[in-house]
Protein backbone atom coordinates (compact mmCIF):
# COMPACT_ATOMS: atom_id res chain seq x y z
CA UNK A 1 0.00 0.00 0.00
CA UNK A 2 1.52 3.34 -0.87
CA UNK A 3 2.74 5.31 2.14
CA UNK A 4 2.21 8.83 0.92
CA UNK A 5 -1.46 9.58 0.77
CA UNK A 6 -2.90 6.81 2.96
CA UNK A 7 -2.01 7.76 6.54
CA UNK A 8 -2.79 11.41 6.01
CA UNK A 9 -6.17 10.80 4.49
CA UNK A 10 -7.35 8.71 7.39
CA UNK A 11 -6.27 11.22 9.98
CA UNK A 12 -8.07 14.14 8.35
CA UNK A 13 -11.29 12.20 8.59
CA UNK A 14 -10.87 11.74 12.32
CA UNK A 15 -10.54 15.43 13.10
CA UNK A 16 -14.26 16.08 13.31
CA UNK A 17 -14.62 13.49 16.06
CA UNK A 18 -12.02 14.84 18.43
CA UNK A 19 -12.52 16.90 21.58
CA UNK A 20 -10.75 20.27 21.67
CA UNK A 21 -7.81 18.97 23.69
CA UNK A 22 -6.99 16.40 21.02
CA UNK A 23 -7.45 18.97 18.24
CA UNK A 24 -4.77 21.14 19.83
CA UNK A 25 -2.56 18.08 20.08
CA UNK A 26 -3.11 17.27 16.42
CA UNK A 27 -1.97 20.72 15.37
CA UNK A 28 1.42 19.88 16.88
CA UNK A 29 1.80 16.61 14.99
CA UNK A 30 2.77 17.91 11.57
CA UNK A 31 2.32 20.87 9.25
CA UNK A 32 -0.44 19.49 7.07
CA UNK A 33 -2.57 18.78 10.12
CA UNK A 34 -1.92 22.23 11.53
CA UNK A 35 -2.92 23.77 8.21
CA UNK A 36 -5.99 21.60 7.93
CA UNK A 37 -7.09 22.73 11.37
CA UNK A 38 -6.37 26.39 10.69
CA UNK A 39 -8.07 26.51 7.31
CA UNK A 40 -10.96 24.16 7.71
CA UNK A 41 -14.19 24.95 9.50
CA UNK A 42 -15.44 21.36 9.82
CA UNK A 43 -13.44 20.17 12.85
CA UNK A 44 -14.66 23.21 14.79
CA UNK A 45 -18.40 22.84 14.30
CA UNK A 46 -18.83 20.43 17.19
CA UNK A 47 -16.95 21.54 20.26
CA UNK A 48 -16.35 19.22 23.19
CA UNK A 49 -14.30 20.37 26.17
CA UNK A 50 -13.75 17.84 28.95
CA UNK A 51 -10.95 16.71 31.26
CA UNK A 52 -8.15 17.70 31.33
CA UNK A 53 -9.04 20.91 29.55
CA UNK A 54 -12.18 21.81 31.54
CA UNK A 55 -10.52 23.61 34.40
CA UNK A 56 -8.08 25.42 32.10
CA UNK A 57 -10.61 26.97 29.77
CA UNK A 58 -11.23 30.68 30.15
CA UNK A 59 -13.88 32.85 28.48
CA UNK A 60 -11.23 34.37 26.25
CA UNK A 61 -9.89 31.05 24.99
CA UNK A 62 -13.39 29.68 24.51
CA UNK A 63 -14.32 32.63 22.28
CA UNK A 64 -11.12 32.08 20.28
CA UNK A 65 -11.92 28.44 19.75
CA UNK A 66 -15.57 28.90 18.86
CA UNK A 67 -14.76 31.72 16.46
CA UNK A 68 -13.14 29.11 14.20
CA UNK A 69 -16.62 27.92 13.35
CA UNK A 70 -17.29 31.21 11.55
CA UNK A 71 -20.69 31.54 13.13
CA UNK A 72 -21.74 28.03 12.19
CA UNK A 73 -21.16 26.29 15.53
CA UNK A 74 -23.59 23.38 15.76
CA UNK A 75 -23.02 21.71 19.11
CA UNK A 76 -21.29 22.88 22.26
CA UNK A 77 -20.39 20.55 25.11
CA UNK A 78 -18.56 22.12 28.01
CA UNK A 79 -18.16 19.59 30.77
CA UNK A 80 -17.35 21.08 34.18
CA UNK A 81 -15.77 24.16 32.65
CA UNK A 82 -15.86 26.02 35.91
CA UNK A 83 -14.28 29.26 34.71
CA UNK A 84 -16.74 30.01 31.93
CA UNK A 85 -19.00 32.91 32.89
CA UNK A 86 -22.33 34.24 31.69
CA UNK A 87 -20.42 36.82 29.68
CA UNK A 88 -18.39 34.21 27.82
CA UNK A 89 -21.48 32.14 27.12
CA UNK A 90 -23.52 35.09 25.89
CA UNK A 91 -20.73 36.31 23.62
CA UNK A 92 -20.29 32.99 21.91
CA UNK A 93 -24.02 32.43 21.60
CA UNK A 94 -24.46 35.79 19.94
CA UNK A 95 -21.68 34.90 17.52
CA UNK A 96 -23.13 31.45 16.84
CA UNK A 97 -26.91 31.70 17.01
CA UNK A 98 -27.62 28.37 15.30
CA UNK A 99 -26.38 26.06 18.02
CA UNK A 100 -28.63 23.00 18.28
CA UNK A 101 -27.12 21.37 21.33
CA UNK A 102 -26.03 23.29 24.42
CA UNK A 103 -24.53 21.00 27.05
CA UNK A 104 -22.95 22.87 29.97
CA UNK A 105 -23.16 20.52 32.96
CA UNK A 106 -21.09 21.53 35.96
CA UNK A 107 -20.18 24.95 34.52
CA UNK A 108 -20.62 26.40 37.96
CA UNK A 109 -19.74 30.02 37.19
CA UNK A 110 -22.74 30.25 34.91
CA UNK A 111 -25.91 31.35 36.68
CA UNK A 112 -29.54 30.49 35.92
CA UNK A 113 -29.98 33.98 34.48
CA UNK A 114 -27.09 33.33 32.12
CA UNK A 115 -28.66 30.08 30.99
CA UNK A 116 -32.03 31.71 30.36
CA UNK A 117 -30.41 34.53 28.40
CA UNK A 118 -28.43 32.12 26.23
CA UNK A 119 -31.38 29.83 25.60
CA UNK A 120 -33.62 32.77 24.74
CA UNK A 121 -31.13 33.89 22.11
CA UNK A 122 -30.84 30.38 20.73
CA UNK A 123 -34.59 29.92 20.46
CA UNK A 124 -35.24 33.29 18.91
CA UNK A 125 -36.85 33.37 15.47
CA UNK A 126 -35.73 30.49 13.34
CA UNK A 127 -32.89 29.50 15.64
CA UNK A 128 -33.11 25.92 16.61
CA UNK A 129 -31.73 24.88 19.98
CA UNK A 130 -32.87 21.31 20.56
CA UNK A 131 -31.21 19.92 23.65
CA UNK A 132 -29.99 21.47 26.89
CA UNK A 133 -27.95 20.00 29.74
CA UNK A 134 -27.57 22.11 32.86
CA UNK A 135 -27.13 19.66 35.73
CA UNK A 136 -24.64 21.19 38.14
CA UNK A 137 -25.47 24.82 37.56
CA UNK A 138 -26.26 26.28 40.95
CA UNK A 139 -29.51 27.85 42.15
CA UNK A 140 -31.76 26.59 39.40
CA UNK A 141 -35.40 26.41 40.47
CA UNK A 142 -38.73 25.39 39.00
CA UNK A 143 -39.41 28.86 37.61
CA UNK A 144 -36.21 28.77 35.60
CA UNK A 145 -37.09 25.35 34.27
CA UNK A 146 -40.55 26.50 33.27
CA UNK A 147 -39.09 29.47 31.42
CA UNK A 148 -36.54 27.29 29.66
CA UNK A 149 -39.14 24.70 28.73
CA UNK A 150 -41.40 27.29 27.20
CA UNK A 151 -38.51 28.73 25.18
CA UNK A 152 -37.49 25.38 23.84
CA UNK A 153 -40.84 24.02 22.96
CA UNK A 154 -44.12 25.64 23.72
CA UNK A 155 -45.82 22.39 24.44
CA UNK A 156 -43.04 20.74 26.37
CA UNK A 157 -44.23 19.16 29.57
CA UNK A 158 -41.03 18.40 31.40
CA UNK A 159 -42.44 15.25 32.99
CA UNK A 160 -43.38 13.76 29.64
CA UNK A 161 -39.88 13.49 28.25
CA UNK A 162 -38.19 10.12 27.72
CA UNK A 163 -37.60 8.39 31.05
CA UNK A 164 -34.30 8.55 32.83
CA UNK A 165 -32.96 5.66 34.91
CA UNK A 166 -30.38 6.17 37.63
CA UNK A 167 -28.05 3.39 36.46
CA UNK A 168 -28.07 4.88 32.96
CA UNK A 169 -27.67 8.49 33.99
CA UNK A 170 -24.30 8.86 32.29
CA UNK A 171 -25.65 7.81 28.93
CA UNK A 172 -26.73 10.27 26.27
CA UNK A 173 -30.50 10.57 26.14
CA UNK A 174 -33.12 12.04 23.86
CA UNK A 175 -34.38 14.37 26.53
CA UNK A 176 -34.75 18.02 25.66
CA UNK A 177 -33.79 19.24 29.14
CA UNK A 178 -32.00 16.99 31.61
CA UNK A 179 -33.66 18.48 34.71
CA UNK A 180 -37.18 18.76 36.05
CA UNK A 181 -38.84 19.67 39.35
CA UNK A 182 -38.58 16.68 41.67
CA UNK A 183 -42.10 15.52 42.58
CA UNK A 184 -41.05 15.15 46.22
CA UNK A 185 -38.78 18.08 47.06
CA UNK A 186 -39.62 20.36 44.13
CA UNK A 187 -35.97 21.17 43.54
CA UNK A 188 -34.62 21.34 39.98
CA UNK A 189 -32.89 17.97 39.68
CA UNK A 190 -32.42 14.93 37.50
CA UNK A 191 -35.53 12.88 38.23
CA UNK A 192 -35.29 9.13 37.86
CA UNK A 193 -37.97 6.61 37.03
CA UNK A 194 -37.92 3.18 38.58
CA UNK A 195 -37.09 0.19 36.39
CA UNK A 196 -38.70 -2.24 38.84
CA UNK A 197 -41.86 -3.79 37.51
CA UNK A 198 -45.02 -2.10 38.74
CA UNK A 199 -43.08 0.49 40.68
CA UNK A 200 -43.86 4.01 39.61
CA UNK A 201 -41.72 5.97 41.99
CA UNK A 202 -40.21 9.11 40.52
CA UNK A 203 -37.87 11.43 42.38
CA UNK A 204 -34.34 12.80 42.52
CA UNK A 205 -31.60 10.65 44.03
CA UNK A 206 -31.63 12.67 47.24
CA UNK A 207 -35.27 11.82 47.88
CA UNK A 208 -35.18 8.18 46.79
CA UNK A 209 -31.88 6.33 47.03
CA UNK A 210 -31.25 4.04 44.07
CA UNK A 211 -29.04 1.12 43.23
CA UNK A 212 -25.99 1.94 41.14
CA UNK A 213 -26.26 -1.32 39.20
CA UNK A 214 -29.97 -1.66 38.44
CA UNK A 215 -31.41 1.80 39.16
CA UNK A 216 -34.12 0.35 41.39
CA UNK A 217 -35.36 2.20 44.45
CA UNK A 218 -33.99 1.04 47.79
CA UNK A 219 -35.80 1.31 51.10
CA UNK A 220 -33.51 3.12 53.53
CA UNK A 221 -33.00 0.08 55.80
CA UNK A 222 -31.88 -2.03 52.85
CA UNK A 223 -29.13 0.18 51.49
CA UNK A 224 -25.92 -1.79 50.94
CA UNK A 225 -22.60 -0.08 50.44
CA UNK A 226 -20.12 -1.17 47.80
CA UNK A 227 -16.35 -0.91 48.28
CA UNK A 228 -16.37 2.21 46.10
CA UNK A 229 -18.92 3.83 48.47
CA UNK A 230 -21.67 3.71 45.86
CA UNK A 231 -24.87 2.10 47.04
CA UNK A 232 -26.44 -1.11 45.87
CA UNK A 233 -29.72 -2.82 46.52
CA UNK A 234 -29.56 -6.09 48.41
CA UNK A 235 -30.20 -8.16 45.31
CA UNK A 236 -27.37 -6.60 43.30
CA UNK A 237 -25.07 -6.67 46.32
CA UNK A 238 -25.62 -10.40 46.73
CA UNK A 239 -25.08 -11.11 43.04
CA UNK A 240 -22.08 -8.92 42.45
CA UNK A 241 -18.72 -10.68 42.38
CA UNK A 242 -15.97 -10.69 43.33
CA UNK A 243 -16.13 -9.49 46.93
CA UNK A 244 -13.27 -8.22 49.03
CA UNK A 245 -11.68 -10.90 51.21
CA UNK A 246 -11.55 -8.50 54.15
CA UNK A 247 -14.68 -6.37 54.18
CA UNK A 248 -16.79 -8.60 51.93
CA UNK A 249 -17.91 -5.69 49.77
CA UNK A 250 -18.09 -5.85 45.99
CA UNK A 251 -17.41 -3.01 43.63
CA UNK A 252 -20.38 -1.64 41.70
CA UNK A 253 -20.43 -2.39 37.99
CA UNK A 254 -19.03 1.01 37.10
CA UNK A 255 -15.97 0.43 39.25
CA UNK A 256 -15.08 -3.21 38.67
CA UNK A 257 -11.85 -2.02 37.07
CA UNK A 258 -10.76 -0.80 40.51
CA UNK A 259 -9.82 -4.28 41.70
CA UNK A 260 -6.02 -4.22 42.06
CA UNK A 261 -4.19 -6.88 40.08
CA UNK A 262 -3.29 -9.74 42.33
CA UNK A 263 -1.20 -12.76 41.55
CA UNK A 264 -3.36 -15.09 43.63
CA UNK A 265 -7.09 -15.44 43.44
CA UNK A 266 -7.98 -13.34 46.48
CA UNK A 267 -9.49 -9.93 45.98
CA UNK A 268 -8.77 -7.10 48.33
CA UNK A 269 -10.43 -3.76 47.72
CA UNK A 270 -8.37 -0.58 47.63
CA UNK A 271 -9.56 0.64 51.00
CA UNK A 272 -8.64 -2.58 52.76
CA UNK A 273 -5.31 -2.69 50.95
CA UNK A 274 -4.45 0.77 52.17
CA UNK A 275 -5.61 -0.01 55.66
CA UNK A 276 -3.67 -3.23 55.86
CA UNK A 277 -0.35 -2.09 54.45
CA UNK A 278 1.98 -1.12 57.27
CA UNK A 279 -0.08 -2.97 59.85
CA UNK A 280 0.93 -6.31 61.21
CA UNK A 281 -2.64 -7.31 61.88
CA UNK A 282 -2.62 -9.31 58.67
CA UNK A 283 -0.08 -11.61 60.29
CA UNK A 284 -2.48 -12.26 63.16
CA UNK A 285 -4.93 -13.70 60.66
CA UNK A 286 -2.47 -16.13 59.12
CA UNK B 1 -33.72 -17.46 7.13
CA UNK B 2 -35.50 -15.17 4.71
CA UNK B 3 -35.35 -15.94 1.04
CA UNK B 4 -34.33 -13.37 -1.49
CA UNK B 5 -37.40 -11.47 -2.65
CA UNK B 6 -38.13 -10.83 -6.31
CA UNK B 7 -36.79 -7.32 -6.05
CA UNK B 8 -33.59 -8.41 -4.30
CA UNK B 9 -30.86 -8.78 -6.88
CA UNK B 10 -27.31 -9.93 -6.33
CA UNK B 11 -24.40 -7.69 -7.26
CA UNK B 12 -20.90 -9.06 -7.70
CA UNK B 13 -17.93 -7.07 -6.49
CA UNK B 14 -14.29 -7.76 -7.32
CA UNK B 15 -11.43 -6.75 -5.02
CA UNK B 16 -7.84 -5.87 -5.89
CA UNK B 17 -6.80 -9.49 -5.44
CA UNK B 18 -9.55 -10.62 -7.80
CA UNK B 19 -11.78 -12.18 -5.13
CA UNK B 20 -15.47 -12.07 -5.99
CA UNK B 21 -18.16 -11.17 -3.45
CA UNK B 22 -21.88 -11.65 -4.07
CA UNK B 23 -23.82 -8.92 -2.36
CA UNK B 24 -27.57 -8.35 -2.02
CA UNK B 25 -28.65 -5.15 -3.69
CA UNK B 26 -30.12 -3.94 -0.38
CA UNK B 27 -26.65 -4.16 1.17
CA UNK B 28 -25.03 -2.65 -1.90
CA UNK B 29 -27.16 0.43 -1.33
CA UNK B 30 -25.04 1.20 1.75
CA UNK B 31 -21.93 1.18 -0.44
CA UNK B 32 -22.77 4.52 -1.97
CA UNK B 33 -19.89 4.46 -4.43
CA UNK B 34 -21.08 1.10 -5.76
CA UNK B 35 -24.67 2.29 -5.84
CA UNK B 36 -23.66 5.33 -7.88
CA UNK B 37 -21.92 3.03 -10.33
CA UNK B 38 -25.05 0.90 -10.61
CA UNK B 39 -27.24 3.96 -11.10
CA UNK B 40 -24.92 5.26 -13.80
CA UNK B 41 -25.00 1.98 -15.70
CA UNK B 42 -28.78 2.23 -15.95
CA UNK B 43 -29.19 -0.68 -13.55
CA UNK B 44 -27.77 -3.06 -16.08
CA UNK B 45 -24.95 -4.63 -14.14
CA UNK B 46 -24.22 -8.22 -14.97
CA UNK B 47 -20.46 -8.47 -14.80
CA UNK B 48 -18.51 -8.06 -11.54
CA UNK B 49 -17.86 -4.47 -10.49
CA UNK B 50 -14.12 -3.94 -10.01
CA UNK B 51 -13.00 -2.09 -6.86
CA UNK B 52 -9.39 -1.17 -7.60
CA UNK B 53 -8.76 0.42 -4.18
CA UNK B 54 -10.32 -2.21 -1.96
CA UNK B 55 -8.64 -5.33 -0.65
CA UNK B 56 -10.38 -8.58 0.20
CA UNK B 57 -9.76 -8.27 3.93
CA UNK B 58 -11.42 -4.85 4.07
CA UNK B 59 -14.40 -5.67 1.86
CA UNK B 60 -15.04 -8.82 3.83
CA UNK B 61 -15.11 -6.82 7.09
CA UNK B 62 -17.34 -4.12 5.63
CA UNK B 63 -19.87 -6.62 4.35
CA UNK B 64 -19.77 -8.41 7.69
CA UNK B 65 -20.58 -5.16 9.46
CA UNK B 66 -23.37 -4.21 7.09
CA UNK B 67 -24.96 -7.66 7.12
CA UNK B 68 -25.00 -7.69 10.91
CA UNK B 69 -26.38 -4.18 11.21
CA UNK B 70 -29.15 -4.96 8.72
CA UNK B 71 -29.99 -7.99 10.80
CA UNK B 72 -30.10 -5.98 14.04
CA UNK B 73 -32.25 -3.29 12.53
CA UNK B 74 -34.80 -5.68 11.11
CA UNK B 75 -35.22 -7.38 14.48
CA UNK B 76 -37.60 -6.10 17.15
CA UNK B 77 -36.39 -4.80 20.52
CA UNK B 78 -33.14 -4.98 22.46
CA UNK B 79 -31.26 -4.65 19.19
CA UNK B 80 -29.46 -1.56 20.53
CA UNK B 81 -27.56 -3.49 23.20
CA UNK B 82 -26.66 -6.32 20.87
CA UNK B 83 -25.54 -3.87 18.23
CA UNK B 84 -23.36 -1.99 20.72
CA UNK B 85 -21.80 -5.27 21.81
CA UNK B 86 -21.15 -6.27 18.22
CA UNK B 87 -19.62 -2.88 17.44
CA UNK B 88 -17.31 -3.08 20.45
CA UNK B 89 -16.12 -6.57 19.45
CA UNK B 90 -15.72 -5.45 15.86
CA UNK B 91 -13.50 -2.53 16.85
CA UNK B 92 -11.47 -4.62 19.28
CA UNK B 93 -10.78 -7.35 16.75
CA UNK B 94 -8.63 -5.06 14.60
CA UNK B 95 -5.08 -3.83 14.97
CA UNK B 96 -4.36 -0.15 14.41
CA UNK B 97 -3.10 -0.95 10.92
CA UNK B 98 -6.26 -2.79 10.06
CA UNK B 99 -8.37 0.02 11.50
CA UNK B 100 -6.68 2.61 9.32
CA UNK B 101 -6.97 0.43 6.23
CA UNK B 102 -10.65 -0.09 6.93
CA UNK B 103 -11.29 3.64 7.27
CA UNK B 104 -9.75 4.26 3.86
CA UNK B 105 -11.78 1.46 2.30
CA UNK B 106 -15.00 2.65 3.97
CA UNK B 107 -14.24 6.17 2.80
CA UNK B 108 -13.66 5.04 -0.79
CA UNK B 109 -16.84 2.98 -0.80
CA UNK B 110 -18.68 5.78 1.01
CA UNK B 111 -20.24 3.69 3.77
CA UNK B 112 -21.52 6.48 5.98
CA UNK B 113 -22.49 4.71 9.23
CA UNK B 114 -19.44 2.49 9.33
CA UNK B 115 -17.17 5.44 8.59
CA UNK B 116 -18.66 7.40 11.45
CA UNK B 117 -18.22 4.46 13.81
CA UNK B 118 -14.60 3.88 12.77
CA UNK B 119 -13.67 7.53 13.06
CA UNK B 120 -15.17 7.67 16.53
CA UNK B 121 -13.23 4.53 17.45
CA UNK B 122 -9.95 6.06 16.31
CA UNK B 123 -10.82 9.29 18.12
CA UNK B 124 -11.27 7.22 21.30
CA UNK B 125 -7.88 5.57 20.76
CA UNK B 126 -6.14 8.93 20.36
CA UNK B 127 -7.86 10.51 23.34
CA UNK B 128 -5.46 11.57 26.08
CA UNK B 129 -2.41 10.35 24.21
CA UNK B 130 0.77 12.23 23.30
CA UNK B 131 1.84 13.84 20.05
CA UNK B 132 4.38 11.06 19.57
CA UNK B 133 1.70 8.43 19.91
CA UNK B 134 -0.40 10.08 17.22
CA UNK B 135 2.61 10.30 14.91
CA UNK B 136 3.33 6.61 15.38
CA UNK B 137 -0.28 5.65 14.97
CA UNK B 138 -0.67 7.38 11.62
CA UNK B 139 2.90 6.85 10.49
CA UNK B 140 3.54 10.58 10.18
CA UNK B 141 6.91 12.25 10.02
CA UNK B 142 7.51 15.32 12.14
CA UNK B 143 8.15 18.07 9.58
CA UNK B 144 8.44 20.91 12.08
CA UNK B 145 11.68 22.68 12.82
CA UNK B 146 12.57 22.76 16.52
CA UNK B 147 11.75 26.49 16.57
CA UNK B 148 8.31 25.95 15.08
CA UNK B 149 7.59 23.19 17.56
CA UNK B 150 8.66 25.41 20.42
CA UNK B 151 6.41 28.23 19.17
CA UNK B 152 3.41 25.93 18.90
CA UNK B 153 4.04 24.46 22.31
CA UNK B 154 4.09 27.95 23.81
CA UNK B 155 0.86 28.91 22.08
CA UNK B 156 -0.87 25.87 23.47
CA UNK B 157 0.77 25.96 26.86
CA UNK B 158 -2.44 26.99 28.60
CA UNK B 159 -3.92 23.64 27.59
CA UNK B 160 -1.05 21.33 28.35
CA UNK B 161 0.51 23.00 31.32
CA UNK B 162 0.61 20.70 34.30
CA UNK B 163 -1.14 17.79 32.60
CA UNK B 164 -2.88 15.75 35.27
CA UNK B 165 -2.11 12.08 35.51
CA UNK B 166 -5.23 9.95 35.66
Amino acid sequence: MDQESSPHEAMFLVLGYLPVYELLLMSQVCRSLRDALNNDVLPWLNILVQRPLSSRLSDHTLINITSKANGGLKTLSLINCIHITNHGLQTLVRQNPHITKLHIPGCSSITPEGVVAAVTTLCHGSNCLRTLRINGIYNLNREHLRTLASCLNNNLQLEQQPRLFYHERHRETERIIDLEACPKCYEAREVYDCPKRECECRACSFCIPRCENCGGCIASEQVEEAACSDILCLHCWLHEHPKCSFCNKPYCRQHTSWWPNSSDSTFVCRVCQENSSGYTYMDDFM
Amino acid sequence: MSGISDTERMITLKTVEGTLFDVKSSIAKDLKTVQAFIDDSDDDVTSPIPLPNVFTRELSRILDYLNNHHRFRSGIEKADEEMARYDAEFAKSMSHEELKALILAANYLNVKDLLEFLNQTVADVIQNKSVEFVRNFFGIENDYTPEEEEKLRNENEWAFNGVEQD
